[in-house]
């Protein structure tokens, strides 16, 4: 952290007083303020009991990655008090919680407060599209080339360490294609996500390819297929001590139950959801961008909903690309007619659904961008990158609704109160999720890295 | 007196004959405890101090002459009594000064040696680095998952493995106020508290309380924490007894490690040390440093750590069968491999047929399967010499050329990061390429490499410079590719498993340190050139200044004028440098046998021997001698007997992975499988920017060309020096693509099926004949034949096409095809 940053009137270090927040023992016998921070011995225990613990029942997780980096002012951060330069167009409303307020423009997303929470306070220093991704999903830094992972993603140390919740399932999915920082650096690409390569954006059937067995290829043809197979691939498993025969046959099974099971077909087949949930989540065509150096929308709503199939036929990690919050230019217009009435209503229909089906429990559902956006505006009326302060907006898993954790300063430039980083993030979403962070794997020179170099999960979510 | 000795012996044989070995009774026993030498048998021992402990190592010589461990097996006694205690691991512990003569026994054979008890009553001070850093390592504490990490675990922080104890003493004593040791209530100390979970610790009851690490630590709170005198003798290497033994595949081996001091002296350190074989399928180790090996015949080597040394401990497993009928010798290859399976008692599979050895022989130089035809004439050829033949003529094709630059273009990270990188790239794979077409020494191609200099118009070898563009980046690249050694975790602390320290890192570093680059005439490329200047370089941590020092050689001084990269070439290239030729060998031998002789190829150390040293040793002089001539080199291996056995197991070698009494499958890799497939079916797959007709092998350079089957299938993207960046796992999306995606069923409808099925002139026969030959180079059997010509009649004939897709699907689906076996 840079002390010289502007709003240094911040009382002592962030180093200082990011461990008054952190509730351990060590820290009150430091800094000799046990009864001044008003906490009783019983959430002490509490805290301690929740850090040495991982849950261990089978969670998921949805990601609900707002490519380009959403601006904090025009969500969930507002500044009303500010200049009009800093403030933007829009103004703030209250919420269903007393005391938390958003844009004037998620007025779903307002009444639903008691069910979900945000960091206002989220930190770090890489200003790049790509580079940011890698630090969102990794924990770790770019490599040299931030386009491609060189560290696992969460969703590929989910998958290698906890493996299929439901084997006829990847443990690991990615709506619709896969985004830098997503992928699977040293972990091999065996823990890559599935892609569906195929964007629910409108009604009617929608498939993903590799998973349907195409028109021509009727069930008894498939068979004959198999069939075939098994009585030319004689070559004997013996010779292969590697085990990769082995691996490949299992693995070649579970494609075939997934290709001719009704397992698979029915969790992407959002033909069967009853039209009015489909409509719940919105059908908002994609919006264009005016112009080429403006951001357009895709039409995202629809791949919430089979996030939330996904996640409740067994799939561990659904990464859902909601893009392309990259609002330099026009950024006004671009959240007014393309962001944020799609968000306000994709967002709550996903909220309420799962809550509605029992799921909210045990499903966490992490929305946020690699980073926020400038708290001046620009000459366009839109907003730059900007790592040194952002939010997320998180909900399920055990995190209690109608929560703020940590705050920005009066600008929405830097954090006030409590900063978090995206590792925070990652570690909350491992532990909920049952990984254990301090397992290590070799990378491609055969060092062993830990699954999180850094970052505690944000307790104070829950 | 002896009554009660006969009683505690009756009481104390039920444990130990738990342990007994099944062999006769020995003829002879001879016990270790001071030294690690064969003639140190019986040597005196000392104990100084009451923690202090030794482990003896207790050899028996059967009736017969072979050696076995008998240190869990003997009985043991010591008299005088009350001086010292054994208990029937070998463990001796002092109880009050005065010398005893400790005798191990079994049946009639005895074998003792004097152990010294002093200072038990007035122990010296603690000595911080010798005594108590070990502990944290033997422990765990200060391993990289915990507080040996850089920023620590929950604050507190410990060098890694205990390699800076210095460092380790400031942590403990003085940081957080002092307040994690209580010199007045030593068991109060925090450190304690956490280490026996009296208080909550994340790393659990890593110390037992009251175990000898304890009390230790106690007794050095106690004193007031001592560092220890700055003269105090510290410790200069470690050795290990017996340092390589022939073992049953059940066997047990304990293993004693004395550590030597700059003021002579010596301890045995064996409780304290940590143990880590290097093959964890052929032998456990416990943490008293027995060795107890799975079962597997081979070789494996464990590593030994105490403070920043380590050493190594071997072992020889033979199975003992015999080994009769060996094929011929055909290269110096077979005189090593068969040396080793006759000593290991463990006989080969016999060579393969005519069929399996074409398509692997193909795939293996040219990563393409052998045409129908050609395969077909193979077969049918009387030509005794026609092996040898094909060897050359692959060799000479055009397809080799391709296959080996398509792998040294990985590891020399020829990659398309920017699209202005794209023609440096492709200049630089030419150049990889017509070095390997026109068979160019390898010194010299490295040679060209690391001295590039120029553009990269005149020297297209500057892309490498490119990518590797920060010194530590040089440092790491050449020594993982050419020096087959991972530096890497030397660039920081010492390395954990060798003895790399931040000297030699930065050692070599220094030969990078006049590299200059300027804008160059192309876009987004530099010109790389000599900076005149004294090279050299300093170690950040103490400041040091070090000059050009090849791993293990000595400092050069370079003057100004002179480019350190040339001195580095000809270090590198001079035939005794022990590396260079041993790695690329190793490389070349991992690239067809799947294994390399050292494995990880590119991860050589003392505490990972190769398998085989005479072969590697033996290879790599030979290469030498040829000139560096890779060809050469992939002849010697090729003409092999060893090379061409068969993948199939015979009753003794199925677990055999590393002694090459058989050749071990693998699967394709993503370009050759796909080909292949194409191959087999007579498609092409296009890809992005290259011309109409390329094979996915041909892809110049990574990131410019996006396939998702290359993807997932594991083709590296270019962005390390490790051969590791390639995966052959299997996974759920390889499954689902080859068995269902619209790409391979595009493709089936498109290829050989269509053609065959409209093909009136030849017979279902021979048309199934031609597709086996095509995906395996041999024919149907019957049996393969009934099924296809089956499948083929429930069709009517203007369906066809359809019952020729499901054969070719089903073909290229077989384990057969998809791997090199």
């Amino acid at each position: 952290m840079n002390r010289n940053e502007p709003g240094a009137d911040r009382l002592g270090c962030t180093e200082f007083r990011r461990h008054l927040r952190e509730i351990d023992r060590r820290t009150f016998v430091r800094a000799g303020m046990l009864g001044a921070t008003g906490l009783a011995m019983s959430d002490l225990l509490r805290l301690e009991a929740q850090e040495t613990k991982p849950a261990s029942r089978a969670k998921s997780v949805i990601i609900l990655w707002m490519r380009g980096g959403p601006s904090q002012h025009e969500t969930w951060d507002p500044k009303p008090q500010a200049p009009a330069e800093i403030r933007g167009a829009f103004r703030d409303i209250p919420t269903a919680v007393p005391g938390i307020r958003i844009c004037e423009l998620l007025p779903m997303s307002a009444r639903l407060m008691k069910k979900w929470s945000i960091i206002r306070s989220l930190t770090h220093e890489d200003a790049g599209h790509s580079s940011g991704d890698q630090l969102c999903f990794t924990g770790y830094p770019a490599g040299a080339n931030p386009e491609h992972n060189i560290a696992p993603s969460c969703g590929s140390i989910v998958s290698r360490q906890l493996g299929n919740s439901n084997p006829r399932l990847p443990a690991y999915v990615m709506i619709p294609s896969l985004v830098p920082g997503a992928d699977a650096g040293w972990l091999g690409p065996a823990y890559r996500p599935f892609e569906t390569q195929a964007d629910p954006a409108r009604e009617g059937p929608f498939s993903v390819p590799n998973l349907q067995a195409p028109q021509a290829l009727s069930v008894s043809r498939l068979d004959d297929r198999k069939s075939l197979l098994s009585n030319f691939d004689g070559l004997r498993r013996s010779m292969d001590q590697s085990g990769q025969m082995d691996a490949m046959d299992e693995f070649n099974k579970r494609a075939w139950d997934i290709i001719t099971g009704p397992e698979a077909r029915a969790a992407f087949d959002l033909d069967a959801e009853p039209m009015r949930i489909r409509e719940r989540y919105g059908f908002m065509p994609e919006y264009k961008a005016p112009t080429p150096d403006r951001c357009g929308v895709p039409a995202w709503s629809q791949r919430m909903l089979l996030a939330r199939r996904l996640v409740e036929a067994g799939v561990r990690l659904v990464t859902v690309d909601v893009r392309w919050w990259d609002t330099h230019f026009e950024g006004v217009e671009t959240m007014r007619d393309g962001f944020l009435p799609r968000w306000d209503r994709a967002y709550t229909a996903l909220i309420e659904d799962l809550d509605q089906r029992g799921l909210l429990e045990t499903t966490m559902v992490v929305a946020w961008g690699e980073f926020g956006r400038s708290p001046l505006l620009n000459n366009r009326a839109g907003r730059d990158h900007w790592p040194h302060v952002f939010s997320a907006a998180l909900a399920g898993g055990g995190i209690q609704g109608g929560r703020v954790v940590g705050s920005s300063d009066d600008k929405g430039g830097y954090p006030k109160e409590n900063p978090k980083t995206p590792q925070d993030v990652l570690a909350t979403i491992y532990r909920h999720v049952g990984v254990d962070v301090n397992t290590e794997y070799l990378d491609h020179t055969g060092r062993p890295r830990p699954v999180l170099p850094a970052g505690r999960p944000v307790d104070e979510l829950f | 007196m002896k009554r009660l000795i006969a009683m505690a012996l009756l009481l104390a044989a039920p444990a130990a004959a738990q342990e007994k070995p099944e062999a006769p009774a020995p003829a002879s026993l001879s016990i270790q405890a001071a030294g690690t030498d064969d003639q140190d048998a019986g040597k005196a021992a000392s104990l100084t101090g009451p923690e202090s402990r030794l482990q003896v190592v207790v050899t028996a010589t059967l009736p017969g002459g072979r050696l076995v461990d008998w240190t869990g097996a003997a009985k043991y006694t010591a008299a005088p009594e009350g001086i010292v205690t054994i208990d029937e691991t070998g463990l001796v512990t002092p109880l009050k000064e005065g010398t005893a003569t400790v005798t191990a026994a079994a049946g009639a054979a005895t074998a003792s040696v004097p152990v010294k008890v002093e200072h038990y009553v007035d122990p010296p001070l603690v000595n911080f680095p010798n005594q108590v850093t070990p502990i944290f390592t033997k422990l765990g504490c200060n391993s990289g998952g915990c507080h040996g990490k850089s920023g620590g675990q929950n604050g507190f922080r410990l060098s890694l493995l205990g390699f800076e104890p210095g460092d380790d003493y400031e942590y403990l004593v003085k940081e957080s106020l002092g307040r994690r040791l209580f010199p007045a209530a030593p068991e109060h100390s925090l450190l304690l508290m956490k280490g026996i979970a009296s208080v909550p610790h994340g790393g659990g009851d890593k110390l037992k309380k009251d175990s000898h690490e304890y009390r230790l630590l106690v007794r050095w709170i106690t004193q007031g924490m001592p560092y220890g005198k700055d003269d105090a003798a510290m410790v200069t290497g470690i050795s290990v007894f017996p340092r390589h033994r022939v073992m049953a595949p059940d066997g047990r081996q304990q293993l004693m490690v004395i550590a030597h001091y700059s003021d002579g002296s010596a301890e045995n350190v064996t409780r304290t040390a940590r143990y880590e074989p290097n093959d964890k399928l052929m032998a456990s180790v416990n943490e008293s440093g027995r060795v107890q090996m799975l079962g597997t015949p081979g070789e494996v080597a464990v590593m030994i750590r105490y403070q920043d040394r380590v050493a190594v401990a071997e072992a020889t497993v033979p199975l003992g069968a015999e080994v009769a009928n060996l094929p011929p010798v055909k290269s110096i290859v077979d005189d090593h491999v068969f040396a080793k399976l006759k000593k290991l008692g463990l006989p080969p599979s016999p060579v393969a047929d005519d069929a399996t050895f074409l398509r692997r022989v193909s795939l293996d130089i040219t990563g393409r399967l052998p045409a129908a035809e050609v395969a077909r004439k193979f077969l049918e050829d009387p030509d005794p010499a026609k092996r040898e033949k094909a060897i050359e003529r692959l060799l000479e094709s055009e397809a080799y050329a391709d296959f080996f630059a398509n792998k040294w273009s990985a590891i020399l990270r020829n990659r398309r990061d920017k699209d202005t990188y794209a023609s440096g790239n492709f200049a630089f794979y030419q150049w990889i390429r017509a070095a390997l077409d026109q068979n160019q020494p390898y010194d010299k191609f490295v040679r060209e490499i690391v001295t590039a200099s120029g553009e990269i118009s005149d020297h297209p070898a500057v892309a490498w410079y490119r990518q590797v563009s920060k010194d530590f980046e040089q440092v790491e690249d050449v020594a993982q590719l050419f020096l087959g050694v991972r530096i890497q975790c030397a660039r920081c602390h010492h390395h954990p498993f060798e003895k790399w320290s931040r000297k030699d890192y930065y050692g070599m570093a220094a030969f990078f340190s006049r590299v200059g680059r300027k804008e160059g005439l192309s876009p987004d490329e530099q010109r790389v050139f000599h900076q005149r200047g004294i090279a050299g370089s300093k170690d950040p941590k103490t400041g040091a200044a070090l000059k050009p020092t090849g791993l293990g050689d000595q400092p050069l001084d370079i003057p100004a004028e002179e480019d350190p990269r040339l001195d580095l070439a000809n270090w590198l290239t001079k035939p005794t440098n022990p590396f260079f030729a041993r790695t690329l060998v190793n490389r070349y031998w991992k690239h067809f046998f799947g294994r390399g002789i050292v494995d990880p190829e590119d991860d050589m150390r003392d505490t990972n021997p190769a398998s085989n040293k005479e072969l590697l040793d033996g290879l790599a002089k030979k290469f030498v001698e040829s000139g560096y001539d890779l060809k050469e080199l992939i002849r010697t291996i090729c003409r092999s007997s060893t090379y061409q056995l068969s993948s199939l197991p015979n009753a003794q070698n199925a677990s055999d992975r590393q002694s090459f009494s058989r050749y071990y499958p693998r699967r394709l890799n993503a370009e050759v499988l796909l080909d292949s497939i194409d191959q087999m079916n007579g498609s092409a797959t296009t890809f992005t920017g290259m011309p109409a007709g390329s094979r996915a092998v041909q892809i110049p350079d990574h990131g410019g060309v996006n396939s998702y089957f290359l993807t997932v299938f594991g083709k590296p993207g270019g962005a390390s020096a490790c051969e590791c960046e390639r995966s052959v796992d299997a996974s759920l999306a390889q499954s689902l693509h080859l068995l269902n995606s619209p790409d391979i069923h595009g493709k089936m409808s498109s290829g050989v099926a269509k053609e065959l099925s409209g093909d009136m002139k030849r017979t279902d026969t021979e048309k199934v004949q031609e597709l086996y030959f095509r995906a395996f180079g041999r024919p149907a059997s019957e049996h393969e034949m009934k099924y296809a010509i089956a499948h083929l009649t429930k069709f009517e004939a203007k369906d066809r096409p359809a019952a020729y897709e499901d054969i070719v699907w089903a073909l290229i689906n077989t384990k057969e095809f998809l791997f090199n076996h």
